[in-house]
């Protein structure tokens, strides 16, 4: 194999900057990702655990076809379902432009309601570690069922979900590859998108080596940035 | 000042309160014995709303948390259930601390959060009570540093600082071994000289005989002897006489 573009320090040099535009759409793809899917993974595993079976039967049902079933292939089906229909005001409001936002929105949303699902299993295992005693303690006190979810049992909660929320958020990092499916418009293009047009115009797979290292790094970012996390929730037990 | 009547609760087809009934007046120190099963835990969950009885009525202050109406308990609306979770402390035998607060952010909490106190105010407190039971050195620790005893005396300075009219104690010391049962103990007695109002299920006859104004002795689910310690104690009642002094017919 032959390396004619990193043996070229200009050609390298452009090539690094075609695909660093890249770069933010899919960090932005993975931060919106979590920004929306923890809260409702959540809220999720909230009513996973509540007492009424009409929010139960249908969350478990929920959580089963999402886990069953491959992330591309929601992808695909929910961007070609929403596209064939009639653009109305409340998909203009939840999708945006039809053209120039829906894709990537689209894409934001899926990956959401996806990792939603593995989140929701994660918190509920947390909820129900946390002790009877603690909920009890907390109402005899006088809290409210909001403040005591919040200030007394969350923070316990993240503490002991915390490796497992780093394995999601290292498999979400992977995973924003899978918007590669989906063609959006120029500003949204993930570092594959640009990748794939770089391999082809230049014939040559450097631009995957490329590739192959900005997710090495992302990775390691995320990884240190989860331990700097569960450590600051090592002063107690 | 608190009044129980003929109150009921069943899990399932097991009956666990047969009809309780219990007076505590102001001031009082009211200990709760009886044998493993008979329901003594179950009696103080109701009074502190962590069980939904099944019929009876439960009073505190002049306030109704519930009353029977065609059998069935009618619990009142939450505002007023709410008044009466407020006069009303409670001790676990597990003490429940937060772990992930320190001793002064546990004692602050409730009053930040539910009596929206000032915080200087509440530091203020909470140092005061701490005092009482002894740890003021010990604010800065977390639960997980602390003895069982250091922890029970904190759940009871934690407990303090909503400055209930009532304060339920459910078997404080069970955890403990008799060194840091007699440390705890102690800060109880403290609280019946201050005359604290206190509902104490215990197994330390000892304690109840020394600091109970009335001791309650319960079996099956029912009330069977409720007297002064000296009278208790002297009970002639037999099932009372087995459970307090092993005795066999
Ligand atoms: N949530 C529950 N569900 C089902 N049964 C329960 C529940 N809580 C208590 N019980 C049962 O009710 C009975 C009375 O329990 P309770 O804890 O009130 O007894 P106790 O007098 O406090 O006993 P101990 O001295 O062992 O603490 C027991 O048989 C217990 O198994
Ligand atoms: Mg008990």
């Amino acid at each position: 194999m032959q390396f004619r573009i990193f043996t070229d320090p200009e050609a390298l040099f452009n090539l690094i900057k075609t695909l660093a535009t890249g770069i933010m759409p899919t960090i932005r793809i993975f931060v919106f990702t979590i920004l929306l899917s923890i809260p409702l993974g959540i809220m999720l595993a909230a009513g996973r655990v509540s007492k009424y079976r009409v929010l139960r039967t249908p969350i478990s049902v929920y959580i089963y076809i999402i886990r069953s079933t491959p992330l591309m292939l929601q992808l695909l089906f929910s961007y070609f379902l929403i596209s064939s229909l009639e653009w109305s005001p409340v998909l203009q409001l939840i999708f945006g432009d039809k053209r120039s936002q829906f894709p990537i929105r689209c894409i934001v949303y899926m990956f959401s309601l996806n990792y939603a699902a593995y989140f929701a299993e994660i918190f509920r295992g947390g909820i129900q570690s946390i002790h009877e005693g603690q909920r009890e303690a907390a109402k005899v006190l006088g809290l409210t069922r909001v403040q005591s979810f919040f200030r007394i049992q969350l923070p316990q909660i993240f503490k002991t979900v915390m490796p497992s929320l780093t394995n999601e958020f290292v498999t979400l990092v992977k995973d924003t590859s899978i918007a590669k499916v989906i063609s959006v418009s120029l500003d949204n293009r993930t570092i594959l998108h640009v990748a794939e047009k770089q391999v082809s115009a230049l014939a040559s797979i450097e631009p995957y080596i490329l590739v192959l290292i900005f997710f090495l790094v992302f990775n390691g970012v995320v990884e240190q940035g989860c331990k700097l996390i569960e450590r600051s929730m090592n002063y107690y037990r | 000042m608190l009044i129980a009547k003929d109150v009921h609760k069943s899990f399932g087809a097991l009956t666990v309160l047969d009809g309780v009934s219990l007076e505590v007046h102001k001031k009082e120190v009211v200990a709760l014995i009886g044998p493993s099963g008979s329901g003594k835990s179950t009696f103080l969950r109701c009074l502190n709303q962590l069980e939904k009885v099944d019929s009876g009525t439960i009073e505190l202050d002049g306030l109704t948390m519930c009353r029977t109406v065609n059998k069935k308990a009618e619990y009142a609306k939450s505002s007023e259930l709410r008044q009466i979770t407020l006069k009303m402390g409670m001790v676990f035998q597990s003490f429940n601390l937060f772990p992930h607060k320190n001793v002064l952010e546990n004692l602050i909490e409730a009053p930040l959060v539910v009596l929206k106190m000032p915080r200087d105010k509440a530091i203020l407190q909470a140092r005061h009570m701490l005092s009482k039971v002894g740890l003021l050195d010990h604010e800065k620790h977390y639960p997980y540093q602390l003895s069982g005893g250091q922890a029970q005396r904190v759940a009871i300075a934690r407990a303090l600082c909503m400055h209930p009219e009532i304060l339920c104690f459910d078997e404080p010391t069970s955890a403990l071994d008799p060194l840091l049962t007699k440390e705890v103990l102690a800060v109880m007695r403290d609280l019946a000289k201050e005359e604290m109002t206190m509902i104490v299920v215990t197994h330390e006859m000892e304690f109840a005989r020394e600091v109970a104004d009335r001791v309650v002795f319960m079996e099956g689910g029912r009330v069977i002897e409720d007297a002064p310690p000296e009278e208790l104690f002297a009970s002639q009642n037999p099932r009372t006489r087995r459970f307090i002094y092993g005795e066999t017919e």
